[in-house]
């Protein structure tokens, strides 16, 4: 993307006192982008949400949202708008005052305030609870709240922390859903923070994947899954085989098997693949890697049958297969195509 | 409790009696014999039974402008009191970090020191030799000490209040604790001040602990003798001086019962107002 992107954010970082929760960060993003900053809990996430939503001061760099750097502005100067953990709803005002918070103290007309209050409720099916308190609504109810909260003050940036951790399981594909559905609906960027990889591949159209307040990489899903660039991000976002292999002169090698270029620094690296990338027997025939090996384990899955091989050299490799009739003991070749694996570094 | 259920008021009511015993015996026992007192007479310094309003006309006609300053000073006290003690528990709340158990101990170890060693040290700080005296002439700032400093209203005034705000911190401290964080920065998020934070997300929820802390100091105002007399002078006479005075010196009784209950009939009045007006203005629009 070549236009000039809606938020950056220059050497951003958070130290509390010597220990840094964000390591100094330079992320751009757009327009209609819907973010995904994705990490293990305490890698920092919420701390880079709150720096962007101006509730935690930055120690280091600035973030600027459409050219203007608001660095140093509180919460309520900024266009941002935040959908909190927990929700935040205020319990002592009805639903319908809650929407319109932010608009009443904004000094809108009442007849206005009606007007969108109503158009959002109807916009999050929540019309049928506008006169009822915040603690008479179930998880579910109060976060399509918080939600409409936050983007009747049509956000030039919707922060959302965690919006779905307290949810069950069903609650929470509905909800996903939901907000996609809003974001196809009426656009706007969206940034939200998960530990959960699937959530983050399933709404984002960026992911930004942290590891201990640094981060380890940032693309879409599908870079982010098919050529992971760390090791860390290999094994958080879905399951990962490796070899251990060595490169050499722009070559990685690994002994006794296979060379293919690869542009980096001599030393040891890993070759990954992900189980489901992983053919066996005739299927591997056909494969630019090949192996054979041993099948030690077989783990059916339901939609999946699970396989686990020792290769020759003595490593384990995992295969996932649509189905198979292999059992413990088989001899099988194993193999998996150029395009289907990644270098890292141990 | 043979099924091994947890003990439940609900269920059980009859738990709720030794507790109800000791509010009959000690609270509602004596108030309604008073009450019924309050319509005796008193002749020749006998208490003679009867149904008489002689003694509320005696005090409506009589004692109108006590009342009124010590509901004047009362509102003035327990206000006072309750919005210093309001600032005082919102700063242990968001400034006191991992101190606010050390500050908010501080506070209640004032009480330690007991309500007359506070009347003699604010006596000590206020005479005519005391500090604030000295100060003020050692400066050149008056030439003579200030004689109103202490015996009058205005040392009531300090003395009250400084008596009471820890007891207003409580509550206050109580009900702010139970209020999330992230409300507030919510409110923030949406576009609200600073202070219009305070007033929306903070402020209409520590209405009953704010209707506590103003009551309560205004109660013990109103029914106060000590303080008015130790260090209000001989012109600062209120309801509980002459209340007092009935039950003691003059042995009127009855009349003393009159007082009494109009002072709390009064009294419930300016609470009752108080505790609409906050519900009122701090409703969420
Ligand atoms: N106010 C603070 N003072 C000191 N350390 C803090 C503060 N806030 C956060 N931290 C630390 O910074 C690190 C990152 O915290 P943060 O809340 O951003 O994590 P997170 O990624 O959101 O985790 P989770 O998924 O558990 O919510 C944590 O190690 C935390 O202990
Ligand atoms: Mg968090």
């Amino acid at each position: 993307m070549n236009a000039e992107p809606l938020v950056r954010l220059q050497g951003l970082a958070k130290s509390y006192g010597i220990y840094r929760a964000v390591h100094p960060l330079d992320l751009d993003f757009h327009e209609g982008d819907f973010l995904a900053i994705l990490g293990p809990s305490g890698c920092g996430k919420t701390t880079l949400l709150k720096m962007l939503g101006g509730f935690v001061e930055p120690s280091e760099g600035a973030i600027l949202i459409g050219g203007r750097d608001v660095t140093r502005l509180p919460p309520e100067k900024r266009p941002t708008n935040m959908v909190f953990q927990g929700y935040g709803l205020f319990p002592h005002m009805t639903i319908r005052q809650n929407v319109g918070y932010g608009l009443r103290i904004a000094g809108t007309p009442r007849a206005e305030v009606d007007a969108r209050v109503r158009d959002m409720l109807a916009l999050v099916q929540m019309e049928a609870f506008a006169d009822k308190l915040p603690p008479q609504l179930s998880g579910g109810q109060q976060q399509r709240i918080a939600l409409a909260r936050a983007l009747i003050m049509r956000p030039k940036v919707l922060l959302l922390d965690e919006p779905f951790a307290a949810l069950d399981l069903k609650l929470r594909q509905a909800m996903q859903e939901e907000l996609r559905r809003l974001h196809a609906e009426i656009g706007g960027t969206f940034v939200f923070v998960t530990h959960d990889q699937a959530e983050a591949m399933l709404l984002a159209t960026k992911v930004v994947v942290m590891s201990r307040g640094k981060v380890e990489q940032v693309g879409t899903p599908e870079e982010i899954y098919l050529r992971p660039k760390t090791h860390f991000v290999s094994t958080f976002v879905g399951e990962a085989n490796f070899l251990k292999a060595c490169r050499r002169l722009a070559r990685v090698s690994i002994e006794g098997a296979f060379a293919f270029d690869d542009a980096g620094p001599d030393g040891d690296v890993l070759v990954g693949v992900r189980p489901e990338k992983v053919r066996l027997g005739a299927a591997a025939a056909r494969c630019d890697h090949r192996f054979s090996g041993t099948v030690t384990q077989r783990i059916f899955l339901g939609a999946q049958v699970q396989y686990t091989v020792r290769l020759q050299n003595g490593e384990t490799f995992i295969a996932c297969l649509q189905e198979g009739d292999l059992l413990p003991g088989d001899s099988i070749d194993v193999g998996w195509m150029s395009a289907d694996q990644w270098v890292v570094t141990p | 409790m043979s099924d091994g259920a947890p003990l439940s008021l609900k269920r059980d009511g009859a738990l709720l009696l030794p507790a109800a015993a000791v509010l009959a015996g000690l609270f509602i026992g004596p108030m309604l014999y008073f009450l019924v007192v309050s319509f005796f007479k008193v002749s020749l310094f006998k208490i003679v039974p009867g149904f008489d309003l002689g003694n509320y006309a005696k005090v409506v006609g009589s004692y109108g402008p006590p009342i009124l300053f010590t509901m004047g000073i009362g509102f003035l006290i327990a206000s006072v009191t309750t919005v210093l003690a309001f600032i005082v528990a919102h700063l242990i709340w968001t400034r006191g970090r991992r101190f606010s158990g050390i500050l908010l101990a501080a506070t209640l170890l004032t009480l330690f020191g007991g309500y007359l060693v506070k009347i003699y040290a604010w006596r000590t700080l206020l005479g005519r030799d005391g500090i604030v005296n000295n100060t003020l002439v050692g400066l050149g700032i008056v030439r003579e000490p200030i004689e109103a400093l202490l015996y009058s209203p205005v040392a009531v005034v300090l003395v009250l209040v400084s008596y009471l705000l820890p007891f207003a911190i409580l509550p206050l401290y109580g009900a702010l604790r139970s209020i999330e964080e992230k409300t507030i920065e919510a409110a923030r998020d949406l576009g609200a001040s600073p202070w219009a934070a305070v007033r929306d997300a903070v402020l209409p929820r520590c209405v009953p602990a704010l209707v506590t802390a103003f009551a309560l100091c205004f109660l013990v105002t109103a029914g106060d003798y000590v303080t008015p007399r130790m260090v209000g002078g001989t012109r600062t006479m209120m309801m509980g001086n002459f209340i007092e005075s009935q039950f003691g010196l003059r042995m009127n009784v009855p009349l003393g019962a009159a007082m009494t209950y109009l002072t709390i009939t009064a009294s419930i009045a300016v609470i009752a107002f108080v505790w609409l007006a906050l519900k009122t203005v701090l409703r969420p629009k």
